[in-house]
């Protein structure tokens, strides 16, 4: 052997020497195994969307409040129909929706809300979230994708709310922060994580890196949906002990990130969610192809519109909460 | 009959996460990588236990796992990361007097194409015929010989002052 491949064999073992203690890994397995073992992940899940589009929805309604004399809601209450809404988080290029939810604001307001994989396979070489940038993205883009959507699980969301990215950054920190709990200490370079564990205020960049971080945690992708949620959850929290005052100056902000198709009323929406509502979300039965296919996942139609009738329909069993992966403390990973 | 699988995880974690280590320069990606490998075998372990070398495919699923990671930008990433480590946290001192040239030699093979360098660390760590390379990579023996060639090569090029002192 030379003295070169001598080296590279020492150089190598050493790198491999840095590897993780194995016992994290198997208490990750062992973990994992019961969620795992029915095909069908059902997860709780709120996607960014569903955070952004609370807070669309919450905060108007403050607004609301001020201008329109309480009297006049009461005599005129919201037209007696459910409303449904694809919500769409968009990634940083604003050209793939990341997160998709379909929600629907009860007339008894309730909030229900089904969340599709981004990676869905609507087509053999198409995923969900490239049907925005085929069709040209903008609105003939959020309507392509409000009929993939449909096709999917039987519902037709009569409006879409598109949030981008940077809207959490700037929405965390006007509502000066909000709380989150964390398992364990977490880095991830590409989101430009590092965070602590236990209780904390994220706001700003470190509430976008929160919500974005999906490498380096134990069940990735499951772990960032499990965050959504615990994220909404506070942020809903924090938004409904506001003052109206302050509240009222997130509208311009809500105007820069949140774009809207121009029949959606969320003056009616936000006096829907006034009436303190019970969320449900879940994510629609979805499970890996079978071929050697990588990147995608397969959400049956059949099983997706059963799910989604039901979970809209308010049956009992239905998940929704609270979400898979956050412990009985509230905390993610 | 105790579980297969988990005889399985039990036999080969350590030397699945530190293949996976050696490859991805980055032991938190290991993990993640090995960790959503061996959940996937799991679920399909009945056919993988039937096959000849279960080890080699499950190898073989991790491989791909990183080969395919869809941040290209992975790589760059992932030395800078690593020298930034080392930085922070020196390896445990090595009374081995070409200890700088073995980290140096770390640095460069984390410069490597993703490729190149599982080929190298199935060579020089898991001491692998070209053949298991080969099947590994979904490749011919030819490519594999060309793959290490090729990083061997890069490897010198950028190593011309080195020698390992005697």
């Amino acid at each position: 052997m030379t003295n070169d491949e001598l080296l590279i064999r020492q150089a190598i073992a050493t790198e491999a020497e840095q590897a993780v203690d194995p016992g994290v890994v198997l208490a990750t397995l062992r973990r994992g195994r019961k969620p795992r073992r029915t095909r069908t992940m059902v997860v709780a899940v709120a996607g960014l969307a569903v955070a952004a589009g609370i807070v669309a929805v919450v905060v108007p309604l403050t607004a609301a409040r001020e201008q329109a004399p309480p009297a006049a809601q009461e005599v005129a209450p919201s037209p007696a129909a459910d409303q449904t809404i694809l919500l769409m988080g968009m990634d940083a290029s604003d050209e793939r929706p990341d997160s998709l939810v379909l929600a629907r604001f009860g007339v008894d307001g309730s909030f229900r809300a089904v969340s599709l994989p981004r990676d869905s396979r609507v087509s053999s070489d198409l995923r969900l979230n490239a049907v925005f940038s085929t069709n040209g993205g903008g609105d003939a883009g959020a309507q392509a994708t409000v009929t993939e959507v449909e096709k999917l699980t039987g519902v037709r969301a009569q409006h879409y709310a598109m949030v981008d990215m940077a809207g959490f950054a700037a929405l965390s920190s006007a509502v000066g922060g909000v709380e989150v709990c964390l398992k364990a200490p977490t880095k991830d370079p590409y989101a430009k994580a590092d965070f602590k564990a236990g209780k904390q205020v994220v706001s700003g960049e470190q509430a976008l890196a929160f919500l974005r971080q999906r490498h380096h945690l134990p069940m990735g992708d499951l772990d960032r949906i499990a965050r959504h949620q615990a994220f909404l959850r506070a942020l809903i929290g924090k938004v409904s002990t506001e003052d109206a005052t302050r509240l009222a100056t997130l509208a311009p902000l809500l105007r820069q990130h949140v774009r809207t198709d121009p029949g959606l009323d969320l003056i009616d929406i936000a006096r829907r969610l006034a009436k303190r509502p019970s969320v449900a979300i879940a994510t629609v039965p979805w499970s890996e192809p079978t071929g050697g296919t990588t990147g995608f996942v397969i959400v049956d139609p059949a099983a997706a519109r059963q799910f989604t009738a039901d979970l809209f329909a308010g049956k009992p069993g239905t998940p929704g909460e609270p979400a898979n992966g956050a412990g009985g403390d509230g905390c993610v990973n | 009959m105790p579980d297969g699988f988990d005889q399985f995880v039990t036999d080969r974690l350590d030397r699945l996460l530190r293949y996976a280590t050696a490859m991805t320069c980055d032991r938190y990606l290991a993990q993640d990588i090995v960790q959503e490998v061996l959940l996937r075998a799991q679920r399909r372990w009945a056919r993988i236990a039937a096959m000849d070398a279960p080890y080699l495919y499950v190898k073989r699923m991790v491989t791909n796992e990183y080969l395919s990671w869809r941040h290209r930008k992975a790589a760059r990433d992932i030395s800078s990361s690593t020298r930034t480590l080392d930085r922070l946290t020196p390896p445990v001192a090595d009374p081995a007097v070409h200890h700088a040239e073995r980290d140096a030699m770390r640095g460069r093979i984390a410069m490597l194409p993703r490729k190149q360098r599982a080929a190298l660390v199935m060579r020089y760590y898991e001491d692998c015929t070209d053949a298991e390379i080969a099947t590994v990579l979904n490749c011919t023996e030819g490519t594999v010989r060309s793959h290490i060639s090729l990083a061997l090569k890069a490897l010198r090029a950028d190593n011309r002052v080195m020698e390992v002192q005697r």
